[in-house]
Order: C-alpha cells, then sequence, then structure tokens
C-alpha cells in the first residue's frame, strides 16, 4: 500500500524523490500512539472478558444464593395455604409476583401434590399440573429440615430454575410454653403440613440486562479510547515536536556547522539530547581542529607541514602582490643527517629533527613560519624581510645549528645545515617555484661545501634543472593519472645455463620529443613531490597486468617489480598486491618484489611485517643494490630473502679490482649458505659474466645478458667452459 | 401462709403493693440477661373484628369457712416441670393429706394411677399441666381443679366436675404494671388463637382505662402469627405475647422476639426464661398464689360448695421482671426496611 502510494506520489510533478521518501518512513506519533492505543485496547479486552466471565461465573453463583433468599419469603409467599378467610391473598400474591420479574410461576400445592392455584406473570402459561410422587415423598421428607426446599435447574439454561418447597406449621406442645427453656436444642413441637409452594425463577431478563449494561458500558469504554487516540494523537504530536525542533539544527551539525545553536528544551529527555548533541558538537569541533592540527602540521616536530607551508607561500605571494613589499623563503636542509640516522638509529634520527625544530624556532622572529617540508628538510618564510635581514637571519640559523651538538649513545653530532635563499618580490613566481629556487640555493651551498647559505641567483642551468624538476612533477602527474608510464621488461639469466630465469620490470616515461626516460630523470622529482608511493602502485598494477598478458604465451614467466621505500609507508601494501594479482590471475609465486639495501636496514620491523604478508602471498623477496649501505647480514637473515642483488657498482670494475671480487666472493658464500640465490647488476661483457660465475654468482642481469625490452624475451646467454663443465659434472652419473 | 412472692424491681415492688393488698418480702429477682435483638421486619396490619370484652364473673365471695383440716387431695402433674413443681411445692404447705402423681412416669400409666385415686379416699383432684388436667377430667371420680393450663377451652377442661385457675394473671394487672414500668406504651399489639374472646374483652377494657390502644389480631398457626406480626410490628410500641402454644413454635418465637428488639418495641411475656430471648418484660403467676386459690377451691369442696367454684379462678399475685437493657433504652438502630425487589 505504502510503495504504491509513493509509485504514485512519485510521478506528480513538483515532488521531489525525498518527500515521498519522508512519507513512506514511520511516523513516531503514530507508532506511540499504536502502542498505547493496542495495550489500552488489550487491557480493555481482557477487562471486559475478565468482566464478561466474571460476571458470568458470579451471576450464576449468585442465582442459586438469590434462588435460596427466596426460600426466606416462603412466609409471604406461602400465606395462601395458611392464612384463613383471606380472600386478598391471592391480590396481594399477584402483586408480589408482578413486582419480581424473574419470578416465572408460583404453584401452590395440597398436601397430597394437587395443585391448587398458581400465580403466572406470562399470562399463557398452561395450568399447572400436580407433584409427581417423588417430588411429593421428596418435598415431604425436607419438612422441618435445616435445607427445607428443593432446588431444581433448568436443563438447558441454568438461569432457570424452580424451588419446590413444603409449607409446614409448628406449634408449641401443650405444656411446652411453661417452663419454656430457650436453651433447649430441640424443643419438642408439633409440625403440621399445610401443603407446598413452587417458584420459579427466569433470570434470563435479568441476565440479558445485565448483559445489555456489560455492553453499553464496553461501547462506552471504546468510545472513550477512541477519543483518547483522538486527544493523544494531538498530545503527543505536541509532546513530540521538540524532537521535530531538532532536526534543522543536527541537518546543520551533519553539514559540517559546528556553531550551530539548539534551542533550551523544556523536556528532560530532549534536554539530554540536546545537551549530547551540543557535547557531539562540541567534540566534532574540537577533533575538527585536532585534525587540522594534524592535517596542518608535522607530527614530530609540531611544525606546519608541507601543505600547510605551501599554503602560507601562496597566501605570502598574494599579499606581496598587493603590498609590493618583499619577504625571504629559506630552503634548509641538514647536512649529514643521514650518517646519524644509519649510525644511530630511525629514533635517533627523530629526536635530532625535533632538536633542529625547536632550534630553529628560537633562531627565528615569532611572525617568521617555519615548517618541516620532510625528512630532514626545513622551509621558513620571513614575511617582510628585505635581503639584509635575510642574510642576517640566514648567518643567524647557521650559526646556532653550526653550535647544536647533539648526543646519541655516547656519540657527538653537530648537525650542521646548508639554506637556500631566496627573495620573494612582486606577482612573478608562484610558491611551487619559489620552493624550486629555495632548493636550488640550498643545493648550490651544499655543491660550495655544505654548512652555509646561499642566496639564489639567475644562473640558467640551475633555474632550468630545478623548472625541469617542477616540470617532472607535472608530466608524472600526468603520466600516473593517464597512464602514460611504460614497462621493460630485462632478463635476468642463470650464469651456469645461460636460461633466463626472471624478467626486472622496468619504468620508463615518455619525454616531450618522445623518448623513454629512465627512472634516475624522474624519480628524485616523484620522491620529492610525493608521487612515489603512486608510481610504485602504478607499477605493481600495471606489471600484474603485463604477466597476464604474456604468460598465455610464455607460462614459465617470472615478473621481478621494484618496491620504493614509499611503497613501504602504506601498511596496506600487501592488500593491493593481494588484489591486483586477484584481478589479473597472477601467481604470487611468478612475482620477485625487489627492495633496496637501505630500506631494510632503515626500518627492519616495518619492513619484516610487510615482506611476511607479501611473502604469504606466495612472492619471493630480493634484495637489490645490495652492498651500498651499512647492511649487516644479521638483518639479511632475519628479513629471509630470496635474492641477493649485489650493487652494479661492485660488477662495474670487477676485472680490474680484486676487492670487488673478494666482495663479491663473500656475499656469495655467506648468501648461499643463508639460503640465498646471487644476481649480480650490471653485467656488460663475457668476461665479467664468466668471473662472477667462478666467484659463485649464480644470475647475471645487464647489457651483455640482455637489454630491456618492451615484451619478456627469453634468450640464452653463453656458458663459460667453466660452468659447462660445473654442468657436465653434475649431469654425468 | 409462707410468702413465696418474689418481688423485683422497686416500680414492680410499689404495683404490686398497690394493686394487691398483701404484703410480701422481696428479694431481688434474677436479672435477665439481654436478649440477642431481634430483626425489624415490617408488617401490613390486617384487619380484625373488634370483640367485646365480656365482663369477667365476679367474684363470689365464699363464706367464712372454719379452718378445719383439708381432705386427701391427690395432685397430678403432667411432668416435672419447674412451674409445676412450685405449685406442688406451695400446695405442700397448705395440705396435709395428699399424694403426689407424675403422668410423665412411665412406670405408671396415667390410667393406673387414676385407679389408684379414684381408689383412694380422695377428695379432689388437683391437675397441674393440660395432659394432667386432661387426664383428671376423664378418669378421676372426684372434683378435678386444674392449673397452669392456658387453653383450657379447647380441651373441654370446664365441666361440671372440673373447674381451673387461671393460667396468667389478669390481663389489668398486666397492663397496669406495664404502663407503671413505661408509661409512654400506648400502642400495643396482640395476636392470640381461638376461644379467647373473654380474654381479649378483658385486655381491651384494662387498656381503654391506660390509654392504651390494642391491636388485637387471631391467628391460626406460627405462620400466620409471624405473617400478622410483620403487619403489625410497623404500628405498635408495645407487644403482648399471650402463652398460646398453638400459634407459636420456637423458631416464631425467635423471629418475634428479635424483630421487636431491632424494632425498640417492648414485648410482654408471661415466661421469664423469655427474656433471655430478647422479651422486655415478664408477668409471671406467683406459685404460692396458684396454690392458695387452688387450697380455697378445695375448701369450697370440702364444705360442698363446689358449684359456688367458678369457672376459671383468677389469680391475684404478679410476679414483674424486666430486662435491664430494655430499661437501659439502648438506642440500637432499626433494621433497614427489605425492599420489595430482586433479594439481595
Amino acid at each position: 500500500m505504502r510503495a504504491a502510494i509513493a509509485a504514485i506520489l512519485g510521478r506528480l510533478p513538483g515532488l521531489s524523490r525525498l518527500k515521498v521518501e519522508r512519507r513512506s518512513k514511520r511516523v513516531l506519533v503514530h507508532e506511540i500512539l499504536s502502542i498505547q492505543i493496542f495495550s489500552a485496547a488489550l487491557v480493555g479486552a481482557l477487562a471486559i472478558a475478565t468482566l464478561y466471565w466474571g460476571g458470568q461465573w458470579v451471576l450464576q453463583d449468585n442465582y442459586d444464593r438469590w434462588a435460596l433468599q427466596w426460600t426466606e419469603e416462603l412466609n409471604e409467599l406461602g400465606s395462601p395455604l395458611y392464612l384463613n378467610e383471606d380472600s386478598d391473598a391471592r391480590v396481594r400474591l399477584e402483586s408480589y409476583v408482578e413486582r419480581y420479574s424473574e419470578i416465572d410461576r408460583v404453584v401452590y400445592y395440597a398436601t397430597n401434590g394437587s395443585a391448587l392455584f398458581s400465580v403466572d406473570n406470562d399470562a399463557a402459561a398452561p395450568p399447572a399440573a400436580g407433584l409427581s410422587d417423588t417430588l411429593l415423598r421428596d418435598a415431604t421428607a425436607v419438612v422441618g429440615s435445616r435445607q427445607p426446599y428443593l432446588l431444581s435447574h433448568a436443563d438447558l439454561d441454568p438461569r432457570q430454575f424452580e424451588i419446590l418447597a413444603p409449607v409446614w406449621t409448628e406449634s408449641i406442645v401443650d405444656d411446652g410454653l411453661f417452663g419454656f427453656d430457650p436453651s433447649n436444642a430441640e424443643p419438642e413441637a408439633k409440625t403440621e403440613l399445610v401443603g407446598f409452594i413452587s417458584i420459579k425463577l427466569d433470570f434470563i431478563i435479568f441476565h440479558d440486562r445485565l448483559l445489555a449494561n456489560i455492553k453499553t458500558a464496553v461501547m462506552i469504554l471504546l468510545t472513550l479510547l477512541f477519543a483518547f487516540a483522538l486527544f493523544g494523537h494531538r498530545a503527543l504530536r505536541n509532546a513530540l515536536k521538540s524532537f521535530s525542533q531538532l532536526e534543522q539544527p543536527i541537518r546543520e551539525l551533519a553539514k559540517g556547522n559546528l556553531e550551530v545553536e539548539f534551542k533550551p528544551a523544556e523536556h528532560r529527555e530532549i534536554s539530554d539530547i540536546v545537551e549530547a548533541l551540543e557535547t557531539t558538537a562540541t567534540a566534532l569541533s574540537e577533533r575538527d581542529a585536532e585534525l587540522l592540527e594534524l592535517a596542518n602540521h608535522d607530527s614530530l616536530t609540531g611544525l606546519f607541514n608541507r601543505r600547510r607551508f605551501m599554503e602560507e607561500l601562496q597566501n605570502a605571494v598574494t599579499e606581496l602582490a598587493q603590498n609590493g613589499q618583499s619577504a625571504a623563503l629559506f630552503f634548509i636542509d641538514l647536512d649529514q643527517f643521514k650518517y646519524v640516522n644509519d649510525a644511530c638509529g630511525h629514533p635517533a634520527g627523530d629526536r635530532l629533527i625535533r632538536k633542529v625544530a625547536d632550534e630553529l624556532v628560537r633562531s627565528v622572529d615569532e611572525d617568521a613560519i617555519v615548517a618541516r617540508f620532510g625528512g630532514d628538510e626545513f622551509a621558513v618564510l620571513f614575511p617582510n624581510a628585505d635581503r639584509e635581514l635575510a642574510r642576517s637571519n640566514a648567518e643567524l640559523v647557521v650559526a646556532n645549528m653550526r653550535s647544536m651538538a647533539h648526543i646519541e649513545d655516547d656519540q657527538v653530532f653537530h648537525p650542521h645545515c646548508s639554506i637556500g635563499v631566496t627573495m620573494m618580490r612582486g606577482a612573478h613566481l608562484n610558491h611551487d617555484e619559489l620552493i624550486a629556487q629555495a632548493d636550488i640555493a640550498c643545493r648550490e651551498a651544499k655543491l660550495a661545501g655544505r654548512n652555509r647559505f646561499h642566496f639564489f641567483n639567475d644562473a640558467e642551468s640551475f633555474e632550468n634543472e630545478m623548472l625541469a624538476d617542477v616540470g617532472w612533477m607535472n608530466r608524472l602527474r600526468t603520466a600516473i593519472d593517464e597512464d602514460k608510464f611504460e614497462l621493460l621488461f630485462q632478463p635476468i639469466n642463470r650464469i651456469d645455463t645461460g636460461d633466463t630465469t626472471h624478467h626486472e620490470v622496468l619504468i620508463r616515461v615518455q619525454s616531450e620529443d618522445g623518448k623513454l626516460v629512465s627512472p634516475e630523470a624522474f624519480l628524485p622529482s616523484a620522491v620529492r613531490f610525493g608521487l612515489m608511493s603512486e608510481i610504485d602502485l602504478w607499477v605493481i598494477r600495471h606489471a600484474a597486468r603485463a604477466y597476464a598478458q604474456h604468460s598465455e604465451n610464455q607460462p614459465q614467466l617470472k615478473l621481478s617489480i621494484n618496491l620504493s621505500a614509499n611503497a613501504f609507508e602504506n601498511e596496506d601494501l600487501h592488500v593491493f598486491v593481494k588484489e591486483a594479482f586477484a584481478e589479473n590471475d597472477v601467481p604470487g609465486e611468478h612475482i620477485i618484489l625487489e627492495i633496496t639495501e637501505s630500506l631494510a636496514i632503515r626500518r627492519p620491523i616495518h619492513v619484516e611485517r610487510q615482506v611476511a604478508e607479501l611473502r604469504k602471498l606466495g612472492c619471493e623477496i630480493a634484495l637489490d643494490d645490495f652492498g651500498t649501505g651499512y647492511s649487516s647480514f644479521s638483518y639479511l637473515q632475519r628479513l629471509h630473502f630470496d635474492y641477493i642483488k649485489i650493487d652494479g657498482a661492485f660488477v662495474q670494475d670487477l676485472l680490474k679490482n680484486p676487492v670487488d671480487q673478494k666482495m663479491i666472493k663473500l656475499i656469495a658464500e655467506v648468501g648461499h649458505e643463508a639460503g640465498m640465490q646471487i644476481i649480480a647488476e650490471y653485467v656488460q661483457d663475457a668476461e665479467s659474466l664468466a668471473l662472477l660465475g667462478k666467484l659463485g654468482v649464480d644470475m647475471a642481469q645487464g647489457f651483455f645478458v640482455g637489454r630491456p625490452s618492451t615484451v619478456p624475451r627469453f634468450a640464452s646467454t653463453p656458458i663459460s667452459l667453466d660452468s659447462r663443465r660445473k654442468r657436465q659434472a653434475f649431469k654425468s652419473p | 401462709m409462707q410468702c413465696g412472692a418474689r418481688s423485683t424491681s422497686k416500680l414492680a415492688h410499689l404495683a404490686m403493693f398497690a394493686l394487691l393488698m398483701t404484703a410480701g418480702c422481696a428479694t431481688p429477682p434474677p436479672q435477665p440477661e439481654p436478649a440477642e435483638p431481634p430483626p425489624v421486619e415490617v408488617v401490613v396490619e390486617p384487619t380484625i373484628p373488634i370483640i367485646e370484652p365480656t365482663p369477667p364473673p365476679p367474684i363470689v365471695e365464699a363464706p367464712p369457712v372454719t379452718v378445719t383440716p383439708l381432705p386427701a387431695i391427690a395432685i397430678v402433674l403432667s411432668s416435672r416441670n419447674p412451674d409445676y413443681e412450685d405449685v406442688v411445692f406451695e400446695l405442700e404447705n397448705h395440705l396435709e393429706n395428699y399424694s403426689i402423681y407424675d403422668l410423665s412416669d412411665k412406670s405408671q400409666p396415667p390410667a393406673a394411677a387414676f385407679r389408684l385415686i379414684n381408689d383412694s379416699d380422695t377428695v379432689a383432684v388437683v391437675a397441674i399441666g393440660l395432659i394432667a388436667a386432661t387426664s383428671a377430667v376423664q378418669m378421676a371420680n372426684v372434683p378435678v381443679i386444674f392449673s397452669q393450663v392456658f387453653n383450657y377451652q379447647d380441651h373441654g377442661l370446664i365441666t361440671e366436675s372440673s373447674r381451673g385457675v387461671a393460667a396468667i394473671v389478669p390481663v389489668a394487672a398486666q397492663i397496669a404494671a406495664w404502663k407503671d414500668i413505661d408509661p409512654n406504651v400506648s400502642e400495643i399489639g396482640i395476636i392470640i388463637g381461638e376461644g379467647h374472646e373473654d380474654l381479649v374483652a378483658e385486655a381491651e377494657l384494662a387498656a381503654e382505662q391506660h390509654a392504651i390502644s390494642l391491636k388485637i389480631r387471631t391467628a391460626h398457626s406460627d405462620q400466620e402469627t409471624l405473617y400478622l406480626y410483620k403487619r403489625m410490628i410497623q404500628d405498635i410500641d408495645g407487644f403482648w405475647l399471650f402463652p398460646d402454644n398453638r400459634i407459636l413454635s420456637t423458631r416464631i418465637l425467635n423471629e418475634i422476639l428479635q424483630s421487636a428488639r431491632h424494632r425498640n418495641v417492648a414485648v410482654l411475656v408471661s415466661n421469664e426464661s423469655m427474656l433471655a430471648m430478647g422479651a422486655t418484660i415478664s408477668i409471671s403467676s406467683v406459685p404460692s398464689d396458684i396454690a392458695e386459690k387452688i387450697t380455697e377451691i378445695i375448701r369450697l369442696i370440702q364444705a360442698n360448695r363446689f358449684a359456688d367454684v367458678p369457672s376459671l379462678t383468677p389469680l391475684s399475685d404478679i410476679r414483674v421482671e424486666t430486662n435491664e437493657a430494655f430499661l437501659q433504652k439502648p438506642v440500637v438502630a432499626a433494621e433497614p426496611e427489605i425492599s420489595e425487589g430482586t433479594p439481595q
């Protein structure tokens, strides 16, 4: 029914779907009223039923008692039998019987049981018959007894019954009044039966009248219920009006207007709700503030974060465009922070960052805006500063940082900084460009020896480089959004067999001239502008698609995918990988995930947890660029890598550098002992390949083995003689 | 003559002195126990014909008799009823030669007893109680003097050879005593059986003298008595209960007395035991008086003047006892009238 009405209403012009939906919703007033009416009706029905059945029972019980009370009227009713010469007896009796509608008939019998006469309320009643012998005998037997009557009910209706009672006279014996003793339990008496009287009682009319009264009462009750329902409906509506009034403020609250005001409520329940809503609004407001705080501030230092700082920077740029004043932007990069992080661990690095942040805040004016840009980079905006003021501030910061000492593990560190300064004037540049300038200047300071500041100059190469950097950001954003990256596949072959075991997935992006650009050109920008994580996910997704595409023809295809440190910042990385594999039906056993050594040692516990989740998918794990970081084999054992990829730096001069040879040999021995396979990168020639084989390396990757291609190619590499001999030795029984 | 009279309250004592001219010593009467208040019932008064009272027979004064010893007398009792034995006790003070026969003794049937009497030198039979009286009248060969019989006329006890002593004290004395006790009494109801027209006439005359209106009805059974009583009770402030056993039963007695109690209607009875049932005033005969009257008749018999003995010799003494509760006139709320509708 509701659906039909809703459908009709929905077709009417001008009615919104929302209104139709509102009409189809339940109404609280109706529900409460329904419950009340139902309860009242139930109680009423129970009361009526109790009244009816209880009344029936009481009535039935009373009928018998009332009948017995009539027997007490026998002296009056029986007068015609014992009164002598009373011509008015019959008249009197008839008027007596007329008064009581319950008396149907009164019949008088002689002592022999013959009917003398009757008095009827029904003129059409047939003449009374005499008493049967049985009745006569039974009625005579009860003379003088404690229950001197016979009571019988009509067969079909208990409301009709008949009393048959003997009428007798008693007299004290002749001498009884002399010496009369009232305490004598059974005084002598003479008894004389004078006749019988039969009273037929019919309580049907009384019963029906009572029922009619009950029905009237029920009707009145129902009418009252109905009136109550009507009144209750209105009263409830008024009472619940306070609830309706909450709708608008709650809508405002839902829209985000935390300043909404609630009207004070008259009812305690509503007042409680209003209080709860106000508390909620306050809590939301506080949480908003907290979230805003978190969104705008760096969690480690409490300084503005990059996003917030960029907003302030843009505001400053806008203001400067209007007021024509100047401001200074500092880009500060800590010198040798990586050293402290690597030497003392990530927590030590965090402590240093916090200390540096505090020092920076102390070093600058109150109106300066200090932000942590990321990692060990900070930015400071001096809103009203000319070049001289900027210079003096920069000198102060450099000096303070120079004099700052940070102690970790009984070691003292002096974390100097390099500052890039760019002046902001006019409306020529936007905030990204200003940051780029300051960054360029910071690089210049680093190149000049660190622990100093450098003002941005208009040298074209640096500006172009930074502008190029900014340009890469845009290109990378577009490449991510429009799938403009390309994946290449470089084979990795076994040295002993020359067979291709798997392919490394390499990402490229098209430059403006259509050439494919390698990651070294754009990955720094990707990291700088926070796009690396998205690129990682893009690579995983598309590598899975590529597997699905190429594995049809090459079922032995196995891919190795690089994951950056940013990828591991995502706690749900394994979930994404799992979904990408499931979507493309990629078996985890055909995928190797490569992580760099520096990531592995920087956050071993975090990496270990993530790696464990990825292993559950069946993937193997390879340690990339091994040998370039401050790693230890204990870390390597803990993470259970399947492969170690020796950095190309060790392979590049392998033939000439015995130290490199020893290192590779050592790595191979330890790696094998730990159950890992060893892969050497950057293999450019056959001699290097052969030597690597001798040193114990299992697989090789490089231009000599195979160049990256758009489709995975399986091409064997030449096997060295030694390798062939080993292979033959292995094969021979 | 040994006094056997007992006086009760002061007023009763004074009444006795006023009416009688015999002195007596007083002993406090037993105090009747207050009776249960009877229920009040509405009675419609039927109309009954007023019988003109016949004057009581004049008392013929016997010529002075020289005191000579009384002859042999047979005293026949209906039973060992205390009311009978009291008379015997008093008689014994007068008689010297007497024999007592108890007809309730099953070992000696009445016929046997009277055979003995007839065979003896008994001059007269004193029959106390109805059974003794009827047996004596039937079987005795000598004059019979009966007493303690109210409905003598029903049994033909007055014959050529039998005379009686009244069972109750004169009604005029009763009314006078009642009026002394309760000067406010003005409407007295009487329900009595047939055959007591003389008594009724006597009562009406006495009532008239005391400005009392009598409502008199004749009943033939206890049911009728109750029926008439219910119709009378609203219009009277006193009810005179004569000891007519023909129209009374224990049940009816209880109902009448309880009803009267509820309605604050005084009830005069002839038996002080009924005070416990709720009666208000008891005016009863005095055994010594009965004995004296019997003795006088015996003397007349002895003087061959039996024909001079009236049919029924009236009594002289009365014994009055009252219900203390009545005297205190407790305010008893009348029972609500039973409305004529469906019995509740």
